[in-house]
């Protein structure tokens, strides 16, 4: 890690064009510069985008590592430069699309370079892995979604020295891989969408320290047994076994198959050693009984969204639940009673997604079963917030409120749930809460005064709520708030939003009337007519403290379109009286969507 | 005060900064100076040389242990690198 | 806070607290210099003012990182009628021997 001061250095080194003229010709102080002293130099330079070609050249004696993934500038004069760093070690041209195999020839034979990422420089060609095969240091090279066709593939056989090899989306034949197969170091071999099948497969075991394969998106249904796997990959594949063969067992820590299919599942895992294994993703795949699930007691982390888990089967989840720390059933489902079967079960666990499951307010109170919950997600379900009690009084309790007792929950997203201004009530006590993702046409500036006590908020989404300039006038975040994401709040002006920017500037607002605030720190300079109507308002306001109405509705209820669109160049006063009115919101969600 | 809670950082050129023992321990490289035993002859008198750092630097970097300063790009270079000799 | 006296090639950190009076200082300077404090005389570095014992920093508006020249007397034999031109804008005392000697012959 850097120093503070070293930290400061390198800020000031990188502060403009000026303060780089004044250092770059330093040249005994560059030739002496510690390495990752000069790649953290150069990493702030790409970072502030104050990198160019020949400024490379000072730090050919010092840098080891460079990224420069995803600059679109990056060309064959770049590599040029790049050829005479005698000392480089990793070089990341990934996304660089003007990056050819021509402009590769300037690296041919470098001495030093033990890793290479091209990954998606789609103009890198065969002829291009003709130069980088004149580097024999090298031990990782990533070619993934390049222009390399399947003679390409067959000519990296010659880099023996490789321990990492990502070949994804590239026409590999069975033909192709082995051909490979001298490359005994292979430790990490990425050949998803590749035309490697059965017969390839087989090829695998003469990988013998293979511990991470990826084969997502290939014709391969059994696997071999590949003794060193730790991690492996099988999404989108049609698997009838697994890991079948002579041989010890792999201490298989991670296994993915979102999106496989399954002709009997418990056939193809029953050769799986599952005692190391901690990561599990079925998500969307075609299991159907889960009947593996109790011999995987290692796991942390278990995805199966879009699955066919539901109340009946989540037993399953149930027993193995001691160690996990992630959990997500979206999209299954699991309703509310099935989360009753795991309330209990998860002492451990730290993230819970239940989004688009038939989940209600019930579930709310069994999370709160969960200890040591950071994470909740809740969207899209049918959560309102409170729950009736027949014949009690009051005769309902706002659930939310049960999530008090879970002390490090960080982020919570009730977006597209049911809940109102008074169901988040609760939540203005949640001392740990930094996240918090809120999405819902009857949101209004209620919701915001209930926010303003969080001590940690540190992102706020609030979509599509009728928040007033005067809600976000009122709205006191604590310090902490980084983040105020207000996309679809289409009552607020730029006016107002400009001047909580300029009041909170540590905070970054998004909106749809927030372009480039940077460049435009004075403000709006489109006509206002709102202004002095706006503070003569404010100032007839009693600042903060305001009291809000119990019975507070959706202002929406009280006007029309046309009042409305009047009303955003006031102020909606928190104090207006209003009714109880019926529901109107099928007929404002039209509104709001018609003005977008 | 104590004579003991001060050391003396010795400049290339020879020019003195007396600071605050503990300010100075902040830069892992002079803790390790001043506290292993019998390593130096110097650090028994509390003092330590740096052959390599210009006065201009060493006066900046026993200034940033008390305060913010501006840095100038043209010191940039050599600060950082005395910085991260001294872990500091 | 803390300010930085000067003295020929040494550089002395010095923590203090402004509402300290120069008197505070030049007792913490007897320490590490081993002169005693009637020895000692502070001059604000950019101003050139002297520094009197009696009044704090704050007084002499000296703030964090202020630079400040100590210079020594020989013997304590000055004599008064020269603290004028101690108190004239002098960085660094032009050279005290000269002084001195013109002290000692005066008196003898």
């Amino acid at each position: 890690m850097e120093s503070e001061l070293v930290r400061l250095c390198i800020e000031a080194a990188c502060e403009n064009r000026e303060s780089v003229e004044k250092w770059r010709r330093q040249r005994r102080s560059l030739e002496r510069l510690p390495s990752h002293l000069a790649d953290a130099l150069l990493r702030r330079l790409i970072h502030r985008r104050l990198l160019f070609p020949s400024l490379l050249e000072v730090f050919k004696h010092s840098v080891e590592k460079i990224d420069l993934r995803g600059e679109n500038s990056v060309d064959a004069e770049w590599m040029a430069y790049l050829g005479a760093f005698r000392y480089l070690r990793s070089l990341n041209v990934a996304d660089c699309h003007k990056v050819t195999g021509s402009a590769l020839w300037p690296i041919t034979g470098m001495t030093s370079l033990k890793e290479l990422d091209l990954s998606r420089c789609m103009k890198v060609t065969d002829a291009g892995i003709r130069h980088i095969i004149s580097i024999s240091t090298l031990e990782k090279l990533y070619v993934s979604e390049t222009g390399l066709t399947t003679n390409g593939v067959t000519l990296i056989s010659s880099l023996k020295n490789l321990s990492l090899l990502d070949l994804g989306g590239l026409p590999v034949t069975d033909q192709a891989l082995s051909s490979l197969q001298v490359l005994t170091e292979l430790q990490y071999l990425d050949i998803w969408g590749s035309e490697v099948s059965n017969k390839g497969a087989a090829v695998l075991r003469k990988f013998s320290k293979l511990s991470f394969l990826n084969l997502s998106w290939t014709n391969v249904t059994k696997l071999p047994n590949l003794p060193s796997l730790k991690c492996l990959h099988m999404s989108n594949c049609t698997i009838s076994s697994l890991l079948e063969g002579d041989g010890g067992k792999p201490p298989l820590k991670k296994l993915i198959f979102s999106g496989a299919k399954f002709e009997n599942e418990a056939e193809a895992l029953m050769h799986i050693e599952t005692s190391f294994l901690s990561f599990l993703d079925a998500s969307n795949s075609s299991i159907q009984r889960f009947c593996f699930l109790p011999s995987m007691e290692a796991l942390k982390h278990l995805d199966l969204s879009w699955s066919t888990m539901g109340d009946d089967l989540v037993k399953h989840v149930a027993c193995i639940g001691a160690n996990l720390r992630n959990l997500n059933l979206s999209k299954t489902r699991v309703s509310s009673a099935g989360v009753g079967i795991l309330a209990g079960h998860l002492p451990n666990l730290e993230i819970l997604s239940l989004s688009y499951t038939p989940i209600d307010d019930v579930a709310v109170s069994y999370i709160s079963m969960m200890p040591l919950l950071r994470v909740v997600d809740l969207s899209n379900t049918n959560v309102k917030g409170f729950i009736h009690q027949e014949g009690a009084e009051p005769d309902f309790f706002l659930s939310l409120k049960a999530l008090e007792s879970l002390n490090h929950l960080e982020r919570l997203n009730l977006e597209q749930t049911h809940v109102r201004d008074a169901a988040l009530k609760p939540l203005s006590s949640f001392q740990e809460l930094r996240d918090l993702s809120l999405r819902s046409a009857s949101l209004t500036d209620v919701s915001l005064h209930y926010l303003s006590s969080l001590p940690k908020l540190t992102n706020l989404s609030i979509h599509d709520a009728v928040l007033s300039n005067n809600g976000l006038y009122l709205f006191n975040p604590s310090a902490t708030l980084k983040k105020m994401d207000l996309y679809g709040c289409w009552l607020l002006t730029e006016d107002a939003i400009l001047s909580f920017c300029k009041k909170y500037p540590q905070t970054e607002v998004r909106h749809e009337l927030v372009h480039n605030l940077p460049s435009n720190p004075n403000g709006s300079t489109s006509p206002s007519p709102s202004r002095l109507t706006s503070r003569t308002l404010l100032v007839n306001q009693k600042q903060g403290n305001i009291s809000i109405s119990p019975s507070f509705v959706d202002q929406r209820l009280k006007y029309n379109r046309e009042e409305l669109l009047a009303l955003q160049y006031s102020s909606l006063s928190l104090a207006i009286p209003l009714d109880r009115g019926s529901t109107t919101s099928q007929l404002l969600m039209n509104q709001s969507s018609s003005m977008s | 005060m104590k004579k003991e809670d001060m050391v003396k950082l010795i400049s290339a050129e020879g020019f003195e900064f007396v600071i605050d023992k503990d300010a100075a321990m902040v830069s892992q490289t002079i803790y390790n100076m001043l506290t292993s035993p019998g390593s130096f002859a110097e650090t028994q008198h509390g003092e330590v040389t740096f052959p390599e750092i210009s006065t201009t630097i060493l006066e900046k970097i026993c200034n940033g242990k008390e305060t913010e300063f501006p840095i100038e790009p043209e010191l940039t270079l050599e600060l950082m690198m005395a910085a991260n000799y001294l872990h500091t | 806070m803390y300010i930085r006296v000067k003295r020929s090639k040494t550089t002395y950190f010095i923590r203090c607290d402004p509402t300290e009076t120069v008197l505070d200082i030049k007792e913490k300077l007897q320490v590490l210099i081993d002169q005693p404090v009637n020895n000692q005389r502070l001059i604000l570095v950019g101003t050139g003012e002297v520094l009197e014992d009696s009044k704090t920093l704050a007084d002499h508006k000296v703030e964090n990182d202020s630079v400040v020249a100590l210079t020594l007397r020989k013997g304590g034999l000055l004599n008064s009628f020269l603290s004028d031109f101690y108190a004239s804008p002098v960085y660094y005392w032009v050279p005290l021997c000269i002084f001195y000697v013109a002290d000692r012959s005066l008196n003898s």
